[in-house]
This record gives structure tokens, sequence and C-alpha cells, in this order.
């Protein structure tokens, strides 16, 4: 199931994304401003988180090796499902969510990508020219992740 | 009859270099700004400054050639996150009067501020119940 609105047409184009780890650069008379990548990934995972909805963020196999990862102080869930491409004024946002059932998921998909645009806009500066959401799965109420059971052994 | 010499006794520290002094100060007036939750001298360590053994991490000060220093600074933002580049003229801000104050104003050259890392409390954003 997916839910992907824009194209990626731009970045074939070259509008959007350089793969230097940092973008939203902004030059000043009294010094340059900087952004990562990594402040982009998080915010844009944390705005989707906030959205009603929304139980997790990832596939499957990106959840389950976040889970190993996080027990082992590497990991960080609010990144895992969320990829970005940063370039100097731009941003896309790829996100893998999975939605809790009986949600509406264009609903849902359209809210995330609203919350997304706007706190990575407020925050950022940068203009974000698409947000594509992948529903991965649906979390019914009462379903454990296997993560979820081992950590309370 | 001998005469006794003082000994050459405990080396003291030796002050601070104008550069070290930059640096501190600057790392200094960053944490203090709202919004800025740490430094981080990066992954290759490229954001540190030496200051007579200690490591000021998160803060790169560099000689130029007119004898003031350049700063660059890597930050760690709190959540919620203010805007980045309001944010960034905010910690400028501070720098340039901390310098002012310390009389280092006139060895202050440009400030770069590089966003790292987004830090928020422990439990937000998680998943759900």
């Amino acid at each position: 199931m997916a839910d992907q609105r824009a194209s990626s047409a731009q970045r074939a184009a070259g509008q959007v994304g350089s793969p230097s780890g940092e973008g939203g650069a902004l030059e000043s008379s009294r010094g340059s401003t900087a952004i990562s990548d990594a402040v982009v990934t998080k915010v844009a995972g944390i705005a989707a988180r906030e959205v009603g909805g929304v139980h997790n963020l990832g596939g499957g196999v990106a959840r389950a090796f976040g889970g190993m990862t996080q027990r082992v102080g590497i990991g960080d869930e609010r990144t895992q499902g969320v990829s970005v491409e940063v370039g100097e004024r731009e941003a896309a946002v790829d996100l893998t969510v999975v939605i809790e059932y009986g949600e509406s998921i264009p609903q849902v998909a359209e809210a995330v990508r609203s919350n997304v645009i706007s706190r990575v806009e407020g925050i950022t500066g940068l203009s974000v020219t698409e947000v594509n959401v992948a529903v991965n799965d649906l979390y019914f109420p009462g379903d454990e992740e296997p993560a979820d059971a081992v950590t309370t052994v | 009859m001998s005469t006794a010499r003082p000994g050459p006794g405990p080396t003291p520290l030796a002050a601070p270099s104008r550069r070290a002094q930059l640096a501190r100060l600057a790392r200094e007036a960053a944490l203090a700004t709202v919004g800025v939750a740490g430094a981080s001298a990066g992954p290759q360590g490229r954001f540190a400054t030496g200051d007579r053994g200690e490591v000021l991490a998160g803060v790169l000060a560099t000689a130029r050639r007119d004898a003031a220093f350049d700063l660059e600074l890597n930050l760690i933002v709190s959540w919620p996150a203010p805007p980045l580049h309001s944010l960034a003229e905010a910690v400028r801000e501070r720098v340039v009067t901390a310098a002012g104050r310390a009389g280092l104003g006139d060895v202050l050259g440009p400030i770069g501020i590089s966003f790292a890392d987004v830090l928020e409390p422990a439990g937000l954003g998680g998943p759900g119940p």
C-alpha cells in the first residue's frame, strides 16, 4: 500500500538533493549557517509522529533492525523510515509509516505531508518540494511487536 | 655558608591564548542561548579547540592573515526547535556581545554556525501505546 503523490522528476532534474550531508546553507555578512541532513531527517520524523493515526515509522525490517540498534545504544527510532534529500534551498522527504487500523489512509497521509512541510519549512527555512508517504503496514490495537515482547522479559 | 635557592616549583599555568579565549567565550555564549542544547565536536572531531590541555568541543577558532579569528560552532538544537536561521543570528549576537565585553571584539571574524542534530526529551515522538 502506498500513497505516493509527488513524482521524483525534480530529483532527476537535479533541483533537489546534494549528497554533501549538509544542506540549508545561508550566507550572511557575519558568517554562514548550515543545517545538517540529520537535523532535517529528525524534524521530519518527529513531525510525522505528531500526527494522529501514525503508529510508527519504518518498514518491518527497519523496525526490527532499529529495535536492535536502539538496545545497544546506536540507533534512533526517530530517524528510521525517514529519508531526506537536502539541497541549498529545497528538501524532499520520503517516509515509510505504519498506520493504525481504522484510520483513513489518504487523510492521515495528507496530514503527515502537511505537518512535515510545516515543521521542516518553519524550522529550517528550506522549501519542501515533495513528501512521499509509503504506508507499509497497519497496526491493530493489541498487536505486540516482537521487540516489545523481548524488552519486557 | 650556603645560600638556599628556591626550587623550580610547579609551573604556573600559562595564560590562555586569544584564540582559546575567543573559542571559550563563543562556546559559552552559544550554550547560553535558548534553543541550543549542546555543542558537538562532530564525527571526526573537526569542531574542537585546545586550551592548555582542555578540549573545547563544538567550537573551532582559526587564525586569519589579518590577526583575527574565524569561528565555527557545531551545535545541537533542543526540541521544540526554533527557526534555525533566527537561532543562528541570536547566537552570533551573543558571541559578538561577549567578545566585545572581553575586549576581543577586534579579533572576532565571521562566525559560521552548523546545526548538527536535534535533542529532544526522552519519550517524545515515540510510537503511540
